[in-house]
């Protein structure tokens, strides 16, 4: 995956909250902590489907300014997965 | 037993009330709910006033997960069908998810949520558009989400043929009442038309009032009609046959629905309107019935507030009742004229009428000089009504036709 970091700045625990904020605007009102407590679990444990997914890893894509994969989108379905792809993206490894 | 399909719930969603109790009480009072639009700025809007729903916050009704791929407009009509459903006592998903249906109507879907995905489109490319773009602009979100939140696996759709659409999806809850398709049918419509991008396109069709003033922005029949102000809101109503609301103890049946038809005019939107097809609409409608048009009592008339389109409505009156006065209620003057939903209203707001004998006011207008022998309502009338005839047309030459007669239990 070839990206550019726009928000490379961001330390791991304000990525939970970056999360938590993108999933409660998405219609999962969720906190950094609850998710910080929850890390390997599926989203489907907080009832998002697959559309609900799929708007998650675009606003992750907004926000990030990259474009994800739907193969990547697989790969990123826990708090834990996608905490580890945005601090790749921080680090520019991704 | 002969098929009767009746209004045995009403769920009501507008500007001066947002349940059917508080509608009623409002309009009745003929409480007006037009004022300037506050959803968004207006500065480079030539048109200031409609009728906003204020007094509901829908964050205690719709869960934040539905809210987030819902444009407003289907928030409104889950309200209203959740509110028709408790009213009616009706279970869904009862004993099978399949007796109940849900057919609504909708002039142009999601235009809010569509304009913020359309935004992000231009502003950031393709892959910025969100995924629940693809489900909340279109047509049938709102009879899908209502469908999916009340387990209702009966035929449902959905009726586009803009603001007659919400006598349309009526007509269409009857054919799959009486086909046996379904049991009950939650029906009829809301619209959530005040939006950036919305009004932009309604004031291209230059039907829009100008006015600044909500008191006289829109005056239908009137000298100062001028175009009609656009309202968010309308009604859902649980329709079924009378046999069984009579069977399950239905607390209330407003009223029967017994008569529907629909013509289009055939012809371009720019061509003068003759008022030809709503007069076979409602001719046909009447006959249904099984009446003549004599043993009408009043009619929820239309309303566009245009001179052309008056003119053609005063036409089609003539044409179907003859010099009688009859009383033409116009509660849509109080709330603006909500598209698809309006049409639902005026139903439910006739079974209203029906059910408790009163025809509702709307605020005094100077009547132009073709309309001057029409007998508007613009007092609380106590009447002993039989019959109600609600008229509406739909942009594009779409004509509608409903009729609703008091409930008769074994001749009482």
């Amino acid at each position: 995956m070839s990206i550019t970091v726009n928000q490379p700045d961001l330390t791991v625990g304000e990525h939970l909250g970056l999360l938590a904020e993108l999933m409660t605007d998405g219609g999962f009102p969720i906190t950094a902590r609850e998710l910080g407590e929850s890390l390997d679990a599926l989203y489907e444990k907080w009832g998002m489907d697959s559309l609900g997914h799929l708007e998650l890893m675009v606003t992750l894509s907004r926000k990030f300014g990259v474009t994800i994969s739907d193969a990547d989108a697989e790969d990123l379905r826990t708090p834990a997965a996608t905490v580890r792809f945005m601090n790749a993206l921080r680090r520019g490894d991704g | 037993m002969s098929f009767r399909m009746v209004i045995s719930g009403i769920g009501a969603v507008t500007p001066i009330g947002a349940s059917t109790a508080t509608y009623w009480d409002a309009v009745r009072k003929g409480v007006s709910g037009l004022g300037w639009i506050s959803r968004f700025d207006l500065t480079d809007y030539p048109c200031r006033v409609g009728g906003e729903v204020h007094d509901i916050d829908l964050a205690e009704y719709v869960l934040p997960r539905i809210a987030a791929q819902t444009d407003r407009w289907t928030q409104l009509g889950l309200v209203a069908a959740g509110q028709a459903l408790e009213d009616s006592g009706h279970e869904s998903p009862g004993e099978s998810a399949y007796d109940t249906a849900v057919i609504t109507a909708s002039s142009s879907g999601g235009n809010e949520f569509g304009q913020r995905e359309i935004h992000k489109l231009w502003s950031d490319g393709p892959h910025a558009v969100g995924a629940y773009q693809s489900i909340a602009w279109f047509y049938a979100a709102t009879t899908g989400q209502v469908a999916i939140k009340h387990g209702a696996k009966g035929p449902c759709g959905v009726l586009a043929t803009e603001s007659a659409g919400g006598l349309d999806a009526i007509g269409q809850s009857r054919r799959v009442l009486r086909r046996g398709e379904a049991k009950a049918v939650i029906t009829g419509a809301t619209e959530a038309p005040i939006s950036p991008y919305a009004l932009a396109c309604q004031l291209r069709g230059g039907r829009l009032s100008l006015s600044d003033d909500p008191m006289t922005a829109y005056q239908p029949f009137s000298t100062a009609a001028a175009g009609h102000v656009v309202g968010e809101g309308g009604a859902m109503l649980l329709v079924e046959q009378l046999s069984r609301a009579l069977d399950r103890g239905a607390e209330r049946v407003y009223a029967e629905i017994v008569g529907y038809a629909a013509t289009h005019d055939g012809r371009h939107t720019t061509a003068t309107p003759t008022g030809d097809g709503l007069a076979r609409a409602a001719r046909l409608a009447i006959a249904d019935a099984g009446i003549d048009p004599a043993e009408v009592d009043a009619v929820f008339a239309d309303g566009a507030a245009t001179p052309e389109l008056d003119q053609a409505e005063v036409a089609t009156l003539r044409m179907v009742f003859g010099a009688r006065q009859l009383p033409i209620c116009l509660p849509k003057t109080l709330v603006g004229r909500m598209y698809a939903g309006s049409p639902a209203l005026d139903v439910a707001t006739a079974a209203l009428a029906l059910y408790h004998g009163e025809l509702p006011p709307s605020p005094v207008v100077e009547k132009a000089p073709w309309a001057a022998d029409l007998d508007l309502v613009h007092e609380l009338r106590t009447a002993d009504l039989r019959h109600v005839v609600v008229l509406a047309r739909g942009y594009g030459g779409f004509n509608a036709a409903v009729v609703l007669r008091k409930i008769e239990i074994n001749g009482n």
